[in-house]
């Protein structure tokens, strides 16, 4: 007898439609807009695999690849409702490893950024998650250690629980090297990311460590060996890093014995980082002897890469890349973008190597570049005032003198206690020839910042300049007398403007510090970038200026609107376009606008939260617990929102191994704390579109 | 259901009454609307909304259409506050209130998704859950792990579920074919290597009544007679008359699977017991056996359902019941 399920008109239908066109047999599926017969209470994934004959399984692999590549960046389809749009990719990536689609996996796997940026504004629960769902996909299968630096990073994030669940899977599925030679230990990686997670979730402010025991426990279970055999595994680890207290007093609960050495040095065999003085005597090298130290150079870095990849612990990695990198980004900027660029995708939430990259690429003549990556790195570390003022005064260089006082302005509006913006700010004017302007900004600062030295040795440098010898004399007298006596590096500068000001005292001519010329030729492929992300960064500026443009509000608001269109479709866009029609019409405005389009990015967070406050600013009662529990970590503006206040911080704030979420969060409660209702705006914006990022 | 309080639908089914000749399996779906008495007003008129304004095309318009449908008021986000209206007090008149808090459930999952999120293989977890029943500690641990993931990508969809002791005897048994046998008691076609051949693992589930009735507060917990609306459109399914004065007693607390198991003749039918009740969070305790089904369901559907109408009719006191439509059988 023919089995019924072969036989299924439902069926024979539509297996006839894939024959015929299997991207259309496989959307109506995913999307269940069609009718399957015995299958019907299937999961999508679940009837392609008892549908499909063997020999169907490379036609669906293509077709899963063209379905996801017409859909991946775009907004939810018209036809779609965000629940069926969120469960039909659930299925797709369930299907790829289900069935499984090992050429649809591989197309994931070089573009996992593009799409987990794309798939957080897709995801509306766990229970409709795709981005889980993908990682799950991206674990099962791995054939080389290419995705080690995902896993990590999103173990590093610490929730939300379930893509941290998905990357310890990654680590536990990945091979022992690149030629896909089965691991038959326990990986190291995975212990680092065990311990990275409960490092993350501590900084959380996590206390109880229940979460990362389960873990614990159920990794145990995996991996049977004895107490003794995993307290050893532990102790190496934690012989080449240490974690923070309180995931020790985790760890010390299951398994004490893991800090009987934890205090002695590294035994043997145990895997450790090189050292970091075997760097500095390179570095002293490489100016005088470049072409000799390379290979030495190199020889050193490849081992920091070996024992990154070995161990799962790319913290020296990473410094040690910037460090390089730096002393090279006269010498071989080329290979200084290099390391900055292999040191972020390591660690995309560092600032240093963005900052690297940026300078690399500027030093390169690869302006285009160059201002992509700064703009991008103002927005992803707002808290940054390094990062702001290194885009003002790359502006200010390129010519863009307008814009780079903008960003300036917007800073020490942003930093009102911090005296490096104002400072960098009337320097980038003075070596740009506004001589006069510079002694104005650097007076303004002074007013704000008047027991600065670094501020008042400018003033009498640029006084000097303008042989407004007089002024000079008392602005560097005024240094002098408040220069910390210990501070030796600023009593140095003191001196140097001390002889300059003899020297012109004495009639001497000084030059004036002046612009160098920048290097504008070469233009690299900005997609290259897109691993550390999975953004296009080259909307960057267009979507920086846009905001700058806006809050100078009036004259400005019809260049922010005409950047804003030029932006494409994406979330993003939305809520810059709200916030335009807030400033420009007002929030009643903005809510109805966030209204119409917001349900086509519905699992965006910052979205959501954007289109909830424009509602608020209205004059509405809003509910925020769906995103409160939702997003714990936008929970500071939810707060601010609804409470007034953001929560406490829950950590010092002058704890040096602060991480950028908790150095943005410190920001943000100072802004917020300040009073001032525009600083709240602007800090309220920036942390949100911080926190839009991957 | 009155094709009259949903308008969307009205053209589609007159098309398929007046004269078109849906196959098996579309004529059950539209059967199971017609036929289907336990919607109230209230549900129904809550369905032909999210239906929409314009006809249905056809059946895979209906079935997006009634997808829609499920994704919003039946098959909720985890988490989410709201409750699927099988639970909702629309549905009082289907809840089972009375049920003995002590029985003891069973329910019958695929064992992919779990072993997908835990990256283990289905004899894995057969592994683990002896190991479990054996009282090994890591063997818990890790089930608790394993359920852990595996709720919280469950969203809070009603369950189908049966009782044991509707099973017991199939859950007992040795036999190599015990879960092919539970699979067509419970109806599951779509538990069936289909063209692929490729055999379906499955985990069956065992929990008390009690457990669902604390899932949900204020007595949202009982569990429901299944309807139409609480599900996938699916020609396996069959919809429970209310019964007359002359009916079973007791017969109005059940819904009633379609039993899969070939029999010949419609004496040696026996109509399956299911039920609808909240989700709940799976625990180590709730796993109770893995099976693997290799073999395809071998009942023809038109053959099952026309045992199974007849026995509902007698059951139930309802000789209206299931009164034939136009292009149904004859």
């Amino acid at each position: 007898m023919t089995p019924t399920a072969v036989t299924s008109p439902a069926v024979l239908r539509w297996r006839a439609r894939f024959a015929a066109d299997p991207a259309a047999a496989l959307d109506a599926l995913l999307t269940g807009r069609v009718a399957l017969g015995p299958f019907d209470r299937a999961s999508p994934a679940d009837a392609l695999v008892q549908l499909l004959k063997p020999e169907e399984i490379a036609t669906i692999d293509q077709a899963m690849q063209t379905w996801l590549a017409e859909r991946i960046g775009q907004p939810m389809p018209d036809h779609l409702i965000p629940e069926v749009h969120a469960e039909s990719l659930v299925e797709a990536f369930r299907a790829v490893v289900r069935l499984p689609l090992p050429k649809t996996r591989a197309w994931c796997v070089e573009r996992h950024g593009a799409l987990r940026a794309w798939l957080q504004g897709v995801t509306l629960d766990s229970s409709r998650d795709p981005e889980s769902a993908l990682l799950i996909a991206l674990a099962h299968g791995q054939e080389n250690r290419d995705l080690l630096n995902l896993w990590l990073a999103v173990v590093r994030k610490g929730r939300p629980l379930e893509h941290v669940r998905a990357a310890l899977l990654g680590l536990r599925k990945m091979p022992a090297d690149d030629k896909n030679t089965p691991e038959r230990s326990l990986p190291k990686a995975l212990l680092r990311g065990l311990l990275d997670y409960g490092a993350a979730r501590v900084r959380q402010g996590e206390r109880s460590g229940k979460e990362w025991l389960d873990e614990v426990d159920f990794l145990a279970a995996v991996y049977p060996m004895s107490k003794e055999t995993w307290s050893s595994k532990f102790r190496e680890v934690l012989q080449a890093r240490e974690i923070p207290k309180t995931v020790c007093n985790w760890l010390d609960r299951r398994y004490p014995a893991a800090f009987d050495e934890a205090k002695g040095k590294g035994g043997k065999g145990v895997l450790m980082a090189p050292h970091g003085k075997e760097l500095t005597p390179l570095l002293e090298r490489l100016a005088s002897d470049i072409s000799g130290t390379t290979p030495l150079l190199n020889a050193f870095l490849d081992r920091h890469r070996f024992y990154a990849q070995q161990s799962g612990d790319s913290y020296y990695l990473v410094r040690a890349f910037c460090t390089a990198g730096g002393s090279l980004l006269n010498l071989d900027p080329a290979w200084a973008r290099d390391l900055a660029h292999e040191a972020a995708r390591w660690e995309p939430n560092n600032p240093h190597t963005w900052s690297l990259l940026a300078r690399a690429l500027e030093a390169e003549g690869d302006w285009r570049r160059a201002a992509a990556v700064y703009w991008h790195a103002r927005r992803r570390f707002p808290h940054g005032v390094k990062g702001h003022a290194q885009l003002g005064h790359a502006l200010v260089l390129h010519g863009q003198t307008d814009l780079g006082e903008l960003v300036y302005r917007e800073a020490i509006r942003l930093f009102p206690d911090n005296p490096v913006c104002s400072a960098d700010y009337a320097h980038t004017l003075r070596i740009s020839g506004r001589l006069d302007e510079a002694v104005t900004a650097y007076r303004q600062a002074k007013t704000r910042f008047h027991r600065d030295p670094v501020l008042a040795n400018a003033l009498a440098d640029t006084l000097i300049d303008l042989q407004r010898l007089d002024e000079a004399e008392d602005a560097l007298v005024w240094a002098e007398q408040i220069a910390p006596s210990n501070d030796e590096k600023t009593i140095r500068i003191i001196g140097i403007t001390r002889q300059h000001l003899r020297r012109a005292q004495a009639g001497e001519m000084v030059k004036p510090r002046t612009l160098h010329t920048p290097n504008e030729g070469s233009s690299g492929d900005l997609g290259a970038l897109a691993d550390i992300t999975g953004l296009d960064i080259s909307d960057a500026p267009l979507l920086g200026r846009a905001g700058l443009w806006r809050h100078q509000a009036n004259g400005s608001l019809e260049r922010a609107r005409v950047e804003l269109e030029t932006l494409p479709e994406s979330a993003v866009k939305l809520v810059e376009t709200g916030l335009w029609h807030a400033t420009a019409q007002g929030w009643p405005q903005a809510a109805a606008y966030l209204d119409a389009g917001w349900e086509r990015y519905a699992g965006d967070g910052v979205l959501r939260v954007h289109r909830q406050r424009a509602h608020q600013r209205a004059g509405e009662s809003v509910d925020w617990s769906w995103e409160l529990q939702q997003y714990p970590e936008l929970a500071a503006v939810i707060l601010t929102e609804d409470q007034g206040a953001p929560p406490g911080l829950g950590f010092a704030r002058d704890d040096e191994d602060l991480s950028e979420e908790q150095r943005q969060d410190v920001w943000y409660k100072n802004s917020i704390d300040a009073g001032d209702p525009v600083l709240r705006d602007l800090a309220e914006e920036g942390y949100l579109a911080a926190r839009h990022l991957i | 259901m009155n094709p009259g309080r949903v308008p969307a639908l009205q053209p589609y089914l007159a098309r398929q009454l007046g004269g078109a000749t849906p196959d098996g399996e579309e004529r059950a779906k539209i059967e199971n609307f017609l036929w289907d008495e336990r919607p109230s007003d209230a549900a129904v008129d809550l369905y032909a909304g999210l239906l929409g304004a314009g006809a249905v095309a056809d059946l895979d318009d209906w079935h997006g259409r009634h997808n829609f449908f499920l994704k919003r008021e039946i098959q909720i986000g985890h988490g989410k506050p709201e409750i699927p209206l099988t639970f909702r007090v629309v549905n009082n008149l289907n809840r089972l209130a009375q049920i003995e808090p002590n029985l003891y459930l069973i329910r019958v999952e695929g064992a992919a998704k779990p072993c997908e999120l835990a990256g283990i293989v289905g004899e894995s977890l057969r592994l683990y859950i002896e190991k479990f029943g054996n009282g090994d500690k890591a063997a818990e641990d890790f089930l608790k792990g394993l359920t852990s993931r595996w709720n919280a990508k469950r969203d809070q969809r009603p369950l189908f579920a049966t009782t044991e002791l509707e099973v017991q005897d199939i859950l007992e048994s040795d036999e190599h074919d015990w879960a092919e046998r539970l699979r067509d008691r419970l109806g599951l076609g779509y538990c069936d290597p289909g063209s692929s051949g490729q055999p379906v693992e499955i985990v069956v589930m065992r929990y008390t009544v009690k457990e669902v009735l604390e899932s949900l507060k204020d007595g949202q917990g009982f569990p429901a007679v299944p309807t139409l609306l609480d599900g996938t459109l699916n020609p396996y399914f069959f919809p429970t008359p209310f019964p007359s004065a002359e009916g079973e007693p007791g017969a109005d607390f059940r819904g009633h699977t379609l039993n899969l198991s070939q029999v010949a003749n419609q004496s040696d039918y026996r109509m399956g017991v299911e039920l609808l009740h909240p989700s709940i969070a799976y625990k180590p305790e709730h796993f109770h056996r893995v099976g693997v089904i290799a073999n395809p369901v071998a009942m023809p559907l038109e053959k099952a359902r026309g045992f199974h109408l007849p026995w509902l009719q007698l059951n139930y006191g309802r000789d209206d019941f299931g009164a034939p439509t136009s292009g149904s059988r004859s």
